[in-house]
C-alpha cells in the first residue's frame, strides 16, 4: 500500500519523538494544518465530518481513537483524542496516528479523487520548512 | 445588509464552499448508511446460520428414534421414544413460536388478551416452566415473593412468557450448581420483579445491546451456543406492551446478572 503525503509527513516528523505525548501533539498539529487547508473549500462541518468518519473506521483496530467518536453527528473531540493517545505506549500512539491519517487520505481521495486530494493537502507539508515528505511526485 | 457589501468573488467562494460542504456531508451520510446496512446484513446472515443450526439440532434425535421404531419389536422402548419425540417437537415448536412473535412485534401485529391477573400465579407458572432446566443443572432457586395480593392488568400467557424467558436465561447462563433468585418488591404502585443469578455476567460493552434481536454476546455463545437470541427481545417488547420497563445490570464478566422488571399494579383490592 502506498504512503500518502500526510502519513509521510507524520512519519518523518515522528522520527524525533520520544514519547506518546509528542505523537499525540504531532497528530493534532498536523490535523490543525489539514483543517486550515480544507475548511475554505469544504467548510468546517465537512472537515469535521471527514475526521469523524476516519476516526470511526480506524477505531475498530485502534481503540484509543474510539474516545473521540462521541456521536456520528458531532464533531470529534480533539482534546480527548490527544489525551487518549498520550496515554498509549509510543508504538501504539504512532500506529494509531498513522492509521488515522491513512484512513483520512483514502476517504478524501475516494470522494474527490486522489489528484485533487493531494493538491488540496499540499499546503500541509509544503508550508512546514524541512518537512517535505519523501513521496512520489504526483502527476501534474 | 452585510451580504451586499461582500465582494462578489468572496460571496461566490462562500456559496461554493457551502455547496461542497453539503455535498460532502451527504456523501459521508450515505457511506455511514451503507456501513449500517452491511452490519445489519451481517447480523441477518449470522442469524440465518444460527437458525439453520438450531432447527437442525432436534432432527438428529428424531431421526434416531424414528429409525429405532422401525427396528424395535415390542413396546418396552415406546415410553422413552415418546419422550424424545415430545421434547424435540416442543423445542422446535417453541423456536417457531418465538420467531412468529418476533415477526408479529416487528409488524405491530402482536395482540394482548388483557385481563385482571394475579402476579403470584404468573410467577408460579413461569417457575414451573424452568424447574426442569434448573434441576438438570443442579442450580438452587430462591423465591422471595410477598404474601400479598398483587393484581395487575395484563395478558397472563404473555407475562408468564416474560418471566419464563428471564428465568430460563438465568439458568442457561449460570454454571452448574449456581444460584438463581426470583424476588418481588412493591413500591409506588408498581411491582418490581427481579431475577438475579451468579452466572457468567455481561460485559459493559454488551449491556446496551442485550435486548436487541438476534444478538448474542460472544462470551455468552461460548458458554452455551443454543437458542436464537430472541428471548430477551421478546421479554422487553412484552413488558413495554404492559406499560412496564425492564433493565439489565451486571458488575461484569463472571459477576452474575440481574434483570429488574417494573409493572404497574391495579391499585384495587384483589378479589
Amino acid at each position: 500500500m502506498s504512503t500518502g503525503p500526510l502519513e509521510a509527513t507524520f512519519a518523518q516528523r515522528a522520527q524525533l519523538l520520544h514519547d506518546a505525548q509528542g505523537a499525540a501533539q504531532l497528530l493534532v498539529d498536523i490535523w490543525a494544518s489539514v483543517d486550515a487547508a480544507l475548511r475554505g473549500v469544504i467548510g468546517p462541518l465537512g472537515v469535521a465530518a471527514l475526521l469523524a468518519r476516519s476516526l470511526r473506521l480506524t477505531a475498530r483496530h485502534h481503540p484509543a481513537l474510539a474516545v473521540a467518536c462521541v456521536h456520528a453527528s458531532m464533531a470529534p473531540d480533539l482534546a480527548t483524542l490527544q489525551a487518549s493517545l498520550a496515554r498509549e505506549p509510543l508504538p501504539e500512539a504512532l500506529a494509531a496516528s498513522l492509521a488515522l491519517l491513512q484512513s483520512f487520505e483514502e476517504l478524501l481521495a475516494g470522494l474527490i479523487g486522489s489528484a485533487l486530494a493531494e493538491r488540496l493537502l499540499r499546503p500541509v507539508w509544503q508550508h512546514t520548512p524541512g518537512d517535505a515528505p519523501n513521496t512520489p511526485t504526483p502527476p501534474p | 445588509m452585510n451580504r451586499i457589501a461582500e465582494p462578489p468573488s468572496t460571496l461566490h467562494q462562500g456559496h461554493l464552499r457551502d455547496a461542497n460542504q453539503a455535498l460532502l456531508l451527504a456523501a459521508l451520510r450515505a457511506q455511514d448508511a451503507g456501513d449500517e446496512a452491511r452490519q445489519e446484513h451481517d447480523r441477518q446472515a449470522d442469524f440465518l446460520h444460527r437458525l439453520a443450526h438450531e432447527l437442525r439440532a432436534p432432527l438428529a434425535p428424531l431421526r434416531t428414534v424414528v429409525s429405532l421404531l422401525g427396528h424395535t419389536k415390542g413396546s418396552e422402548h415406546m415410553p422413552a421414544v415418546q419422550r424424545v419425540i415430545e421434547r424435540q417437537v416442543m423445542h422446535l415448536a417453541q423456536m417457531v413460536e418465538d420467531l412468529l412473535d418476533a415477526a408479529r412485534m416487528r409488524t405491530g401485529k402482536l395482540s394482548l388478551r388483557i385481563a385482571r391477573v394475579d402476579l403470584q400465579e404468573v410467577l408460579s407458572a413461569s417457575l414451573q416452566t424452568c424447574q426442569a432446566a434448573v434441576a438438570l443443572r443442579e442450580q438452587s432457586l430462591d423465591v422471595n415473593v410477598p404474601a400479598l395480593p398483587l393484581a395487575l392488568h395484563g395478558d397472563p400467557v404473555r407475562l408468564t412468557q416474560v418471566f419464563s424467558n428471564l428465568l430460563s436465561n438465568a439458568s442457561k447462563y449460570t454454571p452448574r450448581g449456581g444460584h438463581i433468585e426470583l424476588s418481588v418488591t412493591v413500591q409506588s404502585g408498581h411491582a418490581r420483579i427481579s431475577v438475579t443469578d451468579n452466572g457468567i455476567g455481561i460485559t459493559p460493552q454488551a449491556i446496551d445491546s442485550i435486548f436487541d434481536a438476534y444478538v448474542q454476546e460472544p462470551h455468552a455463545v461460548r458458554h452455551d451456543d443454543s437458542g436464537l437470541g430472541l428471548g430477551l427481545t421478546l421479554a422487553r417488547e412484552l413488558v413495554l406492551a404492559h406499560s412496564g420497563s425492564i433493565r439489565a445490570s451486571s458488575a461484569g464478566l463472571g459477576c452474575g446478572t440481574r434483570f429488574d422488571v417494573l409493572l404497574p399494579l391495579t391499585g384495587e383490592p384483589d378479589g
